[in-house]
């Protein structure tokens, strides 16, 4: 696996047109050594506090869907209007650009020097976009210092390294089980997507039957 | 005069809108379920109650569509109009349940519409940016709320000031809020305000006969074309198809209506190539040739002799207004290919020279590398064009999708279901579209300076 450089980078983009990255609204700017400067989105995905104890996995989808819309609150921002990250705040966003990769191509979505130097991190764990990925990749904002941070669609605050390996049989757009493919708004987690939380529910509903065909002492 | 009527206008029937109005009712069902389904207002208890209350009203609606599919898409097709006093009722349905939403008590955001607006003035019209507000009624699309407030208490017999100049407050149906193509329909009461704020109307002389009011329409008509091309009226006709199945108030002028409504079920041509004259002459043809599809002729707009006489309406429009960036021909068939290829249409591709690659190549030091990207940049689509590709791809995949899922042997959720991902897909790739072409614009405006 090796990492492409900005000429082999660009080959991609226009010659072969096999990735796609768009708008590029500056080639000069945006284009590294090894890297793609990605910019902000317009649209935020904001937590919020709720009364809601807690969310629970188990319950029916369209109950949990709500609850957890309970937890937030989506909002598009103008260009030149900006949404304000306070400390210790988490917020979903977006990149304004749409991404797709072949299937011999990853990607690693990494922050920006100055930007970290403010205390903004960019994604907490989900920093890797598999071949075959298409939609926009979803920031996962945090603000670690002590000030506000104004945070303006069309910024870069984000930068992708592409990977060369060997063409993937299962990219993530025919991948089975996948919870985030096309996606081009931020969305929040569905977790609760995942199958253990099916067979966690199963074995509940077994364990409760068995209780009330339990002989009575 | 010449007659410029379209070959393809002689080939509307009314069987063609039929099919071209069951594809805008299923749609503003689908929009309609997308909005009860949001979990934000699912999450109160008077959300989920009222919306569970709405959800059987549209199951009724939706019945109601499945009963009509056989008579319009399928191998041997009912009496079309029969179809059509169907799609009347199944219309007439989901209006009611539409003119309830406001029962949820949500707040709807904007989202992409107030981007879409202000882009619009980003891009030279001449007008403050409008303040939206959505509104439950879909046919909502009527003008200033100032304007017709004042109306309103002078014919209470109150005495009202003018609406301030800078005051442009606008409705938009909620239902509308989820699909930029209805967008483009909120340029004729924009265009209504340029009209109005500049004294166009009074300005542009026109045949004796022709009323201030016929004049302004056309004033009106002109400017919105002027400004997203013919998307304007693709965008209010297929209002206008269900508002009229469903004795809306937006289906009243038949006029320009009646003739977009057949172009749309037909295709778009892309305006602004031939003058602004030129393309009301055809345009006002062609209505003649639709009466009988409506079983109506409509009042001096049917009449090409009204128009006003020469370029009066180009060098007014033209005057006013800056030069509308359309797409040619050729970008439209690479917009469409996009949208069919599940991306955004948010910027047309760099026109790279022939030795582009051989360039790169050569580029092993930063100074050659870096005068290789100078011909490297996307060009951010204006309005016009995203919504002259959107179009163009609803009335090429979107019809044809819809009429071979509903005209099968499937169950109804068989079929609406993969219509209800196809029309979300392109709603949200739209948006997407405006978003990113919008910050484009923004940040090439500044480096181009």
């Amino acid at each position: 696996m090796s990492i492409l450089n900005e000429r082999q980078i660009l080959r991609r983009l226009l010659i072969e047109r096999d990735v796609v990255v768009t708008p590029i609204v500056d080639l000069t700017t945006q284009l590294g050594p090894t890297s793609l400067d990605v910019r902000l989105g317009t649209r935020f995905q904001a937590q919020k506090r709720s009364a809601l104890p807690y969310i629970e996995p188990l319950q029916d989808e369209q109950a949990l869907r709500a609850d957890l819309a309970a937890y937030t609150q989506d909002y598009v921002v103008l260009p030149t209007e900006p949404y304000v990250l306070h400390p210790g705040d988490f917020a979903l966003a977006c990149t304004l650009e749409f991404i797709r990769l072949p299937a011999d191509l990853s990607a690693r979505l990494e922050g920006r020097s100055s930007w970290g130097r403010l205390g903004l991190q960019i994604h907490s764990t989900a920093g890797f976009i598999d071949p075959g990925f298409s939609g926009v990749i979803t920031f996962e904002l945090s603000n670690l210092g002590k000030v506000p941070i104004p945070l303006y669609p069309g910024l870069r605050i984000g930068q992708l390294c592409f990977y060369t390996g060997e063409a993937s049989a299962i990219p993530y757009r025919t991948k089975k089980l996948t919870k985030y493919a096309g996606r081009i708004a931020p969305m929040g987690s569905a977790f609760y997507l995942d199958p253990e939380y099916r067979a966690i529910r199963h074995e509940q509903q077994a364990e409760q039957d068995r209780a009330a065909d339990a002989p009575i002492n | 005069m010449q007659n410029v009527t379209s070959p393809s206008v002689e080939r509307i029937s009314i069987g063609t809108l039929a099919s071209a109005a069951f594809v805008e009712v299923c749609e503003r069902l689908i929009l309609t379920q997308s909005l009860l389904a949001d979990p934000h207002h699912q999450s109160r208890k008077q959300g989920s109650a009222v919306a569970r209350l709405l959800s059987d009203g549209l199951r009724a609606v939706a019945q109601h569509l499945d009963s009509l599919r056989r008579p319009i898409f399928g191998a041997e097709p009912g009496d079309p109009a029969r179809a059509l006093a169907g799609l009347g009722v199944a219309s007439a349905g989901l209006r009611q349940v539409q003119a309830h939403l406001g029962y949820l008590g949500s707040r709807w955001p904007l989202g992409t519409t107030d981007l879409f607006v202000r882009k619009l003035v980003a891009e030279g019209m001449p007008l403050p940016v409008p303040t939206l507000c959505p509104v439950d009624l879909p046919e909502a699309n009527t003008g200033e709320i100032g304007a017709e407030l004042r109306e309103r208490l002078l014919a209470a017999g109150l005495w009202t000031a003018a609406p301030p100049l800078e005051a442009l407050v606008l409705v938009v149906p909620t239902v509308d809020l989820l699909d930029p193509l209805t967008w483009a329909a909120l340029l004729f009461p924009l265009a209504d305000a340029v009209v109005r704020r500049q004294g166009l109307a009074s300005r542009l002389r026109g045949p004796s006969h022709l009323d201030e009011d016929a004049v302004r329409r056309l004033c009106v008509a002109g400017v919105a074309a002027r400004i997203v091309g013919e998307s304007t009226f693709a965008a209010r006709a297929s209002k206008a198809l269900v508002a009229r199945l469903g004795g809306g108030a937006a289906g009243a002028n038949l006029g320009l209506l009646a003739h977009a409504s057949a172009r749309y079920a037909l295709a778009l041509e892309t305006g602004g190539r031939a003058s602004l004259t030129d393309y009301f002459q055809g345009r006002l043809h062609e209505q003649r040739a639709l009466g009988s599809v409506w079983g109506r002729q409509d009042r001096e707009d049917a009449d090409p002799e009204a128009m006003p006489e020469g370029s009066v309406l180009d060098d007014f429009v033209a005057a006013g207004l800056p030069a509308p960036e359309l797409p040619t021909a050729e970008d439209v068939e690479h917009l469409v290919a996009l949208l069919a290829d599940g991306r955004p249409i948010n910027a047309l591709p760099p026109k790279l020279p022939a030795d582009f690659g051989a360039r790169l190549d050569d580029g092993a030091d930063a100074d050659r590398f870096y005068s290789v990207l100078a011909h490297a940049g996307e060009r951010p689509c204006s309005l016009a064009t995203i919504l002259a590709g959107g179009w163009h791809y609803k009335m090429r995949h979107s019809l044809s999708l819809c009429a071979a899922l509903m005209g099968g042997e499937r169950a109804w959720r068989d079929a609406l279901d993969p219509y209800a991902a196809h029309v979300h897909e392109r709603s949200a790739l739209l948006q997407q579209s405006i978003e990113g072409a919008y910050v484009q614009q923004v940040f090439t405006r500044w480096k181009d300076q």
